[in-house]
């Protein structure tokens, strides 16, 4: 099945920033049959970057590209009633963004990714200090940190915060991923930032985190 | 630019931005200037927007280079300060004699922070919403191993023990409720008949409370074993149990055969097995 016209029809419920449409399309979707995760790769994701293409090129505001941004989410979220819980594996993701909460939507697709796999996840909201992630991590007996960067000046940020972690305790055992559009265009970025492993999107992190961590 | 224009623009709030045709900077009064750290004369017009709009900054030069002083721009919004804690401007441009002149307004900072709440607050919704389902999931899992127990303890509710072929021991242990009783004998009943046992002993010494009630449910017991061929003998009993089943006014010996403990019930019905089979 295509899903060509769903993402059409989304979009168009994110330009008219109708949240109840886009909880239609998005329902429907689900009740026909599609995977919850095609519909986040193959509709949302695209459906987010065209927004964020639209605001560049000045065809939406700021203000409409944090409504795209709302509304996405609480159709996530409410989705995520239909998701057939998997039973727990035992392992326990931290997530954290380096940016302001608009870009936080790509790592909260990556968390539910891990919840749908059973993962214990805790999803620790945008710039969290270094201390605060480590504290989170030792706490929860974290088995893997996800950074997430969106943009290039983040990077520096991304280091540092993986140099802390290292330099913990927890440090030890935790195993880091990075991803987000800097570390696409640029993998390598990924080794020089000091993590284990980057992944392009969400299901590759999931398969990768898997393999990471026999 | 003239003398009193540049006065006229050190006084406004709005950003004037003058560019060469390339887009470098070659005047930003002090209302833009604020805005950056370091000298914006000689940077491209870029660099005084945060690095979101850095791409978009070049997108709005390039339309601002078509567009003339008649008609300007449409208004562009672009974000001031750092990566992390953005303002959002609105900006118009035109060229004039080969300098491209930005104009740019500041979004009231409250309208910003708003925008930073609201979404901040779905953000923090999603989370809870996470949390819910974690509760959730905790939850399903103690209630599954409830009904484990549950099941465990209904198999227990029973526990006869097959002491020899014909001889059933039934200690009875905890709380004895109507619905228990009902459940013990519903079993019970069943094992005796499949197992066609002729001998019960009711162990009771384990019962935690005897009242009237309870007395009955075991009188029940002992004559519905009766009805099926088995003989009951109780053992176990205490002071309560004696006086309970005494005030019934009861005359129990008709049916039960009474011993103090297990032992002593195990030797009678040896004999009586010996007695049948001589």
């Amino acid at each position: 099945m295509t899903l060509h016209s769903v993402y059409d029809d989304y979009l168009e419920a994110l330009k008219q920033g109708d949240r109840r449409q886009a909880l239609r399309v998005a329902q429907k979707t689900l009740t026909e049959g599609t995977d919850i995760r095609d519909l986040y790769l193959d509709v949302f994701q695209p459906a987010m970057h065209e927004v964020g293409r639209l605001w560049e090129t000045n065809q939406m505001t700021v203000a409409q590209e944090h409504l795209a941004t709302a509304i996405t989410q609480s159709v996530m979220a409410h989705l995520y009633g239909y998701v057939f819980a998997h039973t727990a594996v035992g392992r326990t993701l931290i997530a954290t963004c380096i940016g302001g909460e608009l870009h936080e939507l790509g790592i909260r697709m990556v968390s539910d990714f891990f919840e749908m796999e059973g993962w214990e996840v805790y999803y620790l909201g945008a710039n969290m200090p270094p201390d605060d992630v480590i504290r989170m991590a030792t706490d929860r007996d974290a088995d893997l940190l996800a950074i997430s960067v969106t943009l290039n000046s983040h990077v520096p940020y991304a280091r540092e915060l993986i140099q802390a972690v290292r330099a913990a305790p927890i440090g030890a055992k935790l195993k880091i991923m990075v991803g987000g559009q800097p570390i696409n265009r640029a993998p390598d970025l990924c080794k020089t930032m000091g993590a284990d492993f980057t992944a392009s999107n969400a299901r590759e992190a999931v398969q990768l985190a898997t393999e990471v961590l026999v | 630019m003239d003398l009193i224009n540049i006065t006229l623009c050190n006084h406004l709030t709005e950003l004037v931005i003058s560019c060469d045709h390339n887009g470098i900077i070659g005047y930003a009064n002090p209302a833009a200037q604020r805005w950056s750290e370091t000298p914006l004369e000689g940077r491209p017009f870029p660099a005084l927007l945060t690095p979101e709009s850095g791409h978009k900054g070049e997108l709005f030069l390039e339309v601002a280079r078509r567009a003339s002083c008649q008609e300007p721009t449409l208004p562009w919004e672009l974000t001031l300060g750092t990566a992390t804690r953005y303002t959002v401007a609105n900006f118009h441009g035109y060229s004039d004699n080969g300098c491209i002149v930005i104009i740019g307004q500041v979004e009231p900072g409250e309208t910003t922070e708003m925008q930073h709440e609201l979404l901040q607050l779905t953000s923090e919704l999603a989370e809870a919403q996470r949390e819910q389902r974690r509760q959730n999931r905790i939850l399903q899992q103690t209630l599954h191993e409830q009904q484990r127990l549950l099941k465990t303890i209904h198999d227990l509710t029973a526990p006869a023990v097959p002491l020899w072929e014909g001889v059933l021991l039934l200690p009875l242990v905890g709380q004895i409720d109507s619905h228990r009783a009902n459940a013990i004998a519903g079993e019970l009943l069943q094992r005796v008949s499949a197992g066609r046992a002729r001998y019960v002993i009711l162990d009771v010494s384990g019962i935690a409370l005897v009242d009237t009630a309870v007395a009955r449910h075991l009188i029940d017991m002992a004559q519905m074993l009766r009805l099926l061929g088995a003989q009951p003998v109780l053992v176990g009993i205490n002071p309560e149990i004696a006086q309970t089943l005494v005030h019934l006014g009861l005359n129990l010996f008709d049916f039960i055969t009474v011993y103090s403990d297990v032992q002593h019930a195990v030797a009678y019905v040896l004999r009586k097995m010996k007695e049948v089979t001589l």
